[in-house]
């Protein structure tokens, strides 16, 4: 065992040192290409990099407080890298912070012309000012727009804006960090039912106060970019693409670090892997479950504040990403994670976990990228800005996660669901040696 | 089917008191060459299947047809009704079943109101199907099994693990198949008839 956790601890830095690599990399060429593309495209790009990698921390940050209160072996599994991104929160906060400059006009000090004037342009407020177009004190509007707009104001202002991620920031850091300090008082005093409920004193509530967080600050960080739009499902999609994201890098982490040292055909290791398996084919059907039943609810309606949402992505090249989306998020996944064969083979659920971290993202640009270019999508230096700023923040919160998780072991040593093993009551797992199969 | 190596005898059962042997027999059984055999046990025995050296259920392959079926099933049904097809397809489609409604002036072919329905068949017919698929690949309904001649083979239901060997293997031999589960130490063995 020490051997192994030696090996998947060389792993995990080696990964953070490319992360960093590869982070460094695509932030210089967002920044370099802020002076090509304007501030405006710079902020645009960082806020829709800014949410996946926000998305697995925050993500596991649910799953760790989730396994704390449902118990079974597969929190065992997850329960360090979890925690390693758990304390990665503080960084997440930092990493909010430049886009508190796109409520001022900073947002618009290196400024460009674009090509607002397209036929659905319409669609969503612009503004050239602020990134979020209700911030914008001179935002041109229409009367029907006006109206909503001012109603919205109690809530939709910088002041409030800025308090709310401020109290959310602050209670994910409390928790984060008061399960890991739980965590380190268990490996220096070892497990007691004592400590095990100070964590599920914090783990109970605060799965409420973190899905209490979501519902806010995804209304403020993407819903509001489209302030006259609104959905009551959206948090919920937001909040669940969290969880999606943060299982599958726990997935992929799992295998990763044991490559090459473990033996991931192990009895043990197949039924971890398969959980794993379950727990994606699950969690891909109920995206598309409430995804597609926002825009079911939507399109049924037919409400003129509500539409603009799905025609400005179902217009102008956007269709070809909503395509993409409904079968790369949805079919695609669902059919290969059907085959059990997929759950047991390790190198396969990387595979598939990677894939799935590459969807998630399609799936937030798509939320988010239309807001700015209703109806109009291209691949241009602006698209290579996204992906560098995206490559930039992810690759960067990556590496942090990674030197975490090379600080502490594989497993918790004295977590008592060590003894006991995932249950299974379908046969099919066993091997037995030299049975033809 | 091979002939009955001993007229009048379905095959040979050994009774075990615990799953482990259970599997260890089929196991040395299935070594031996054995194919016609059976384990009988009051719960799923993880590594049984394996030990018999029976192939994998079928049954998922099944109720993925049958869902796929009653997805189709809702979709045809919800385009052809609705008159969502293209007009030249009226001819072939009866009068009595074919309604162009006009809803809050949505197209004919409104495929996302069609979705819920598909969803909803494609539940309903892989429920179906594994629950009837799971009976027939059991073979069941089936009201009688010489099994049941045998006093001690009660207890399969509550705290004893069976394996039958059938008189149709090709290797059985009544002498021989005695001998090699004797050799498995049950606390019970029987012959069963026909």
């Amino acid at each position: 065992m020490a051997t192994h956790n030696a090996r998947a601890q060389e792993r995990a830095s080696q990964a953070s040192g490319m992360s960093f690599a590869i982070g460094g990399v695509g932030m210089l060429v967002a920044v370099g290409l802020m002076f090509v593309n304007g501030s405006q495209s710079f902020f645009q790009s960082y806020l829709t990099g800014f949410i996946l990698p926000a998305g697995m921390a925050l993500g596991s940050l649910a799953l760790l407080m989730i396994q704390n209160v449902s118990g079974g072996y597969w929190g065992y599994v997850i329960r360090r890298p979890a925690e390693a991104a758990a304390r990665t929160i503080p960084f997440v906060a930092l990493m909010f912070l430049p886009l508190l400059l796109g409520l001022t006009d900073v947002y618009a000090f290196l400024p460009k012309e674009h090509a607002h004037n397209t036929p659905e342009a319409h669609l969503n407020l612009h503004s050239d000012h602020r990134l979020w177009p209700w911030a914008d004190p001179n935002l041109e509007i229409e009367e029907h727009e006006k109206l909503i707009l001012d109603e919205k104001k109690g809530y939709l202002n910088d002041t409030f804006f800025i308090v709310r991620s401020a109290i959310g920031f602050g209670l994910w850091i409390v928790m984060a960090l008061g399960l890991n300090a739980l965590a380190r008082r268990e490996d220096a005093q070892g497990w007691s039912p004592e400590l095990k409920q100070s964590m599920q004193y914090i783990a109970a509530p605060g799965i409420l106060v973190h899905s209490l967080i979501i519902l806010f600050l995804s209304t403020d960080w993407s819903m509001s970019l489209q302030p006259v739009w609104y959905s009551t499902m959206y948090p919920v999609i937001f909040g669940f693409g969290q969880i999606i994201s943060a299982m599958a890098l726990q997935t992929a982490v799992f295998i990763y670090l044991r490559q090459g040292g473990e033996d991931l055909g192990s009895d043990l290791n197949k039924k971890i892997t398969r959980d794993f398996g379950c727990y994606l084919l699950g969690f891909t059907i109920f995206w598309t479950y409430i995804s597609f039943s926002q825009y079911l609810l939507i399109w049924s309606a037919n409400l003129k504040e509500e539409v603009p949402y799905y025609i400005a992505r179902s217009r102008g090249g956007w269709e070809l990403l909503t395509l993409i989306l409904g079968l790369g998020h949805f079919l695609i996944p669902f059919l290969i994670l059907l085959l059990r064969e997929v759950s047991r083979r390790a190198d396969l659920l990387l595979k598939v976990s990677i894939y799935l971290l590459a969807v998630r993202f399609v799936d937030i640009y798509w939320q988010i990228r239309p807001a700015f270019d209703p109806g109009h999508w291209d691949i241009g230096i602006e698209t290579v800005q996204d992906l560098a700023a995206f490559a930039g923040l992810t690759g960067i919160w990556l590496g942090l996660f990674f030197r975490e998780v090379s600080r502490f072991g594989l497993y918790p040593e004295n977590d008592p669901r060590k003894d006991t093993t995932p249950v299974h009551t379908v046969s099919d797992d066993v091997v037995i040696p030299g049975a033809a199969h | 089917m091979h002939a009955p190596q001993a007229p009048g005898l379905f095959g040979l059962l050994a009774e075990f008191d615990n799953p482990q042997a259970l599997v260890n027999a089929a196991d040395a059984a299935r070594r031996k060459g054995y194919k016609v055999m059976d384990g009988y046990s009051p719960f799923p025995v993880e590594g049984l299947r394996e030990a018999l050296g029976k192939p994998r259920t079928l049954l998922p392959v099944i109720v993925f047809c049958g869902g796929l079926t009653g997805c189709m099933t809702a979709f045809l049904l919800e385009t052809l009704t609705s008159g969502g097809h293209p007009r030249e397809w009226d001819a072939f489609i009866p009068n009595w079943f074919n309604y162009r409604l006009n809803i809050a002036g949505r197209p004919f072919f409104s495929w996302q109101a069609f979705v819920p329905p598909m969803f909803e068949l494609t539940v309903l017919f892989s429920a179906f199907t594994s629950l009837f698929g799971m009976i027939l690949l059991n073979g069941l309904p089936r009201p009688h099994h010489p099994l049941f001649e045998v006093k001690e083979f009660e207890r399969a239901s509550s705290d004893r693990f069976f394996l039958c060997i059938e008189a149709t293997d090709p290797l059985f031999d009544i002498d021989e198949t005695y001998e090699f589960l004797k050799g498995q130490s049950p606390i019970t063995l029987s012959e069963v008839p026909q």
